[in-house]
């Protein structure tokens, strides 16, 4: 692997990135780091925020009583002996490429602490705080440290905003003790219909469209002037200078003609492609996420939801009222579409076999359907799944009981799912990284399934 | 300390390059926005990117890929090459990986690559070839994976290469014209809310519940202008805003709550409760 630390100053110098560096410099980088034999060069995090269920989904019960399997009946798949729940017919297609795991469990059944797990691989330990430097770094951040993009392209971008549970900010999403510099930038995408529901907009987010007009961008301390106020303003915690350099220093180097910023403008795609996706933001997303990887973003997070649970009212995996109802209209015809058109669209353009795409989610859902025709938070097993960068399709790892209870074969945690999206990246699993103390932690616990 | 650390960088440089990298070429494929980044699989080996910062790239350019050797990876996607500049990649006999995608090149170009029989992994789609390029494949018998979309590749090209090359996959893509936009959901009749009046036989509830999310058009059929207030979940109004005479409000909400309606001294009216459906609420005379 090739990690090359570049500070603005450097890029502006060069104008080139990574092509401008001195011969020494590149030498020196590559005897530091001797590569390892990957597939999978860039990863696209799609998580179903509240907790999608798994009978809905990825593992239907239709032999388990009515009060279990609920409503809905199956559909079969691209793969025989692999069945799909019925509201997800065009994924049904995709089979092929997927490998499912329908063991993961975990013991932590509130949102907070289990979007901490699903997105750092780690159990929270005490009080954890959505910024905190204390957390462990989430999936993205990690991955943005061992794959490090070309100047002026961010190394990790999350969409299209953070998750909230009733006005509370969830702690994992961030780079905790890696440090700012590693924080994967919020990025809004700039088309589609939002979700239904409460969606906050408290962080600070890069909203390229505004700049998109503009032809040319000469004179950078204008440039700097307008994030100052765009960002700037907006950030008052202790952390804030370095913080603000970070920030914009990124959006400086994007917006000074990085690949990044013709892969946000969506006017640019095929209309048709659009359509493929989805006029929806959960399509626009992934469709973002497909252009900012061919712009060389080593790592994208999708929140396929409302950004804010508030009770489970929006279009939301929380779906403890009106599950069938809400699972039928509103979340799965997006999802569905959105990610079928995205493994549809890697495929074709021959970018699937080293474009990793992983799904998370809090947890499954409860087996008993709740008297308000919902199903609530089931930590003890429910189901994920990967396509592309190398993992074996047309699979299913580990298996849930005959009610989709608890795991019945192949039970793994969710640092096992970490563990996996590691190796498929190239990264040492067991690898250590330091904190901003140089104090020394192992980045994850679990171990890979061996289906990459 | 800096003497030795310039030593070791020599001595790193000799190690590395051996002797076949030519220091002008490294230093021609940077100027022109190529990154080099070193492959898997042993000293020597490179992985070469224009797809980022090198779009300019013209067929020249590929004189200097062609002096490094060693190139495991090339990929021009994007860039300006033409079928002329791919000469240049007759000799680069160590290549698996080629993104050609999304450039002019054509059949004659891709009659350069009959020789390349390490490559692994080839993707011309968005170019312009035809099954005349595929007829240029087929000695290459570690071809795995084709990628052909959008070109003018057709089923029975597909089908004639895959019988030379039964363990290859070819990637023709989806028809982008049979994609059927997802139909804007239409304005479903809406329900008409029941109007409660206020002193009414019928009370509403004393505070709003949440539910789903739904939508309220709020239609004011009276002569004057009301005030919208939202009985929150602790029972307390909360004014949201005034609709003028005759005028419509759409208003996000959540199903089962309160919506009260007051005169302009907040003397209340009359009260909706929403259900779950899209709705209207006429606020009558």
């Amino acid at each position: 692997m090739l990690s090359l630390q570049h500070t603005r100053r450097d890029f502006l110098r060069s104008s080139v990135g990574l092509a401008g560096l001195t011969l020494p410099t590149f030498l020196k980088a590559q005897a530091v780091s001797a590569p390892r034999r990957r597939k999978a060069k860039a990863c696209i995090i799609i998580y179903t925020w509240g907790g999608m269920s798994h009978y809905e989904t990825f593992d239907p019960k239709p032999e388990a009583p009515v009060d279990i399997r609920g409503e809905f009946k199956t559909t079969r798949t691209a793969t025989p002996g692999i069945q799909f729940s019925e509201h997800i017919p065009l994924l049904a297609k995709h089979s092929n490429k997927l490998s499912i795991v329908r063991s993961v469990h975990h013991n932590n059944g509130a949102h907070s602490g289990a979007v901490y797990l699903n997105m750092t691989g780690h159990h929270p330990e005490g009080q954890i705080k959505a910024k905190g430097r204390k957390n462990w770094p989430s999936i993205t951040s990690v991955i943005s440290h061992f794959h490090r993009p070309i100047a002026g392209v961010p190394g990790a971008v999350r969409m299209p905003y953070s998750m909230y549970d009733n006005g509370r900010q969830m702690a994992g999403e961030g780079a905790g003790w890696l440090g700012a510099k590693y924080d994967p930038i919020l990025m809004r995408t700039p088309a589609g219909e939002p979700y239904g529901g409460v969606s906050r907009y408290d962080d600070p987010a890069l909203n390229l469209k505004l700049n998109l007009e503009k032809e040319r961008i000469s004179d950078r301390l204008t440039l700097l002037e307008q994030l100052d106020q765009s960002l700037g303003q907006r950030m008052g915690d202790s952390t804030a200078y370095e913080k603000l350099d970070h920030y914009r220093q990124m959006a400086a180097d994007m917006l000074l003609g990085s690949p990044v910023r013709e892969a946000y403008d969506l006017d640019l795609e095929d209309q048709r492609i659009r359509d493929m996706y989805g006029n929806h933001i959960g399509g626009q997303s992934l469709l973002l996420a497909r252009r900012l990887v061919e712009a060389g973003v080593p790592v994208v997070q999708a929140v396929c939801s409302a950004g804010d649970l508030a009770g489970g009212g929006g279009d939301n995996w929380d779906t403890h009222r009106n599950h069938f109802f809400k699972m039928k209209n509103r979340l799965l015809p997006v999802f569905d579409r959105a990610v079928s058109a995205l493994l549809t669209d890697l495929e074709m353009r021959g970018m699937l076999d080293e474009t990793l795409v992983v799904f998370l989610t809090d947890f499954g859902r409860t087996p008993k359907v709740n008297g308000n025709g919902g199903r609530d938070h089931h930590p003890g097993v429910y189901s994920m799944a990967f396509a592309g960068g190398g993992v074996h399709g047309g699979q299913v790892y580990g298996a849930s009981d005959t009610k989709g209870i608890e795991p019945a074969a192949g039970a793994c945690s969710p640092a096992d799912i970490h563990a996996t999206v590691y190796k498929a990246m190239g990264i040492d699993h067991n690898a250590e990284l330091h904190d901003q103390l140089d104090r020394p932690y192992l980045i994850c616990e679990g171990q890979p399934l061996p289906i990459v | 300390m800096i003497r030795i650390l310039l030593l070791s960088f020599v001595a790193v440089a000799g190690q590395a390059l051996g002797q076949a990298v030519d220091p002008p070429a490294i230093d021609a494929i940077k100027k022109n926005g190529g990154l080099i980044l070193p492959a898997p699989g042993g000293e020597n080996q490179w992985n070469i990117q224009f797809q980022l910062r090198g779009r300019d790239l013209k067929d020249a350019g590929l004189a200097d890929v062609a002096k490094l050797g060693g190139v495991v990876e090339l990929n021009l996607r994007d860039t300006k090459i033409t079928s002329a500049g791919l000469v240049h990649l007759k000799g680069l006999a160590k290549l698996t990986r080629l993104h050609l995608e999304r450039t002019n090149i054509g059949d004659e170009g891709v009659a350069n690559l009959a020789g390349l029989t390490k490559l692994e992994y080839l993707n011309l789609y968005s170019t312009k070839i035809t099954d005349k390029s595929l007829g240029h494949l087929t000695g290459l018998k570690n071809l795995r994976q084709l990628y052909v979309w959008q070109t003018d590749v057709t089923d029975a090209g597909i089908a004639k290469l895959k019988k030379t090359l039964p363990a290859i996959s070819i990637v023709k893509g989806i028809d982008l014209t049979a994609i059927i936009p997802v139909e804007k959901e239409k304005p479903k009749p809406e329900d008409d809310l029941k109007w409660l009046p206020d002193g009414g036989d019928e009370k509403p509830p004393a505070k709003s519940v949440t539910g789903e999310f739904t939508i309220v058009r709020f239609v004011n059929n009276r002569d004057k202008a009301v005030k919208l207030f939202w009985i929150d979940y602790g029972g307390k109004p909360k004014l949201y805003g005034v609709i003028e005479p005759g005028a419509e409000r759409r208003q996000n909400t959540y199903e089962d709550a309160v919506w009260m309606v007051a005169n302009q001294r907040d003397m209340p009216l009359g009260y909706f409760v929403t259900g779950r459906a899209f709705a209207r609420a006429i606020i009558p005379k």
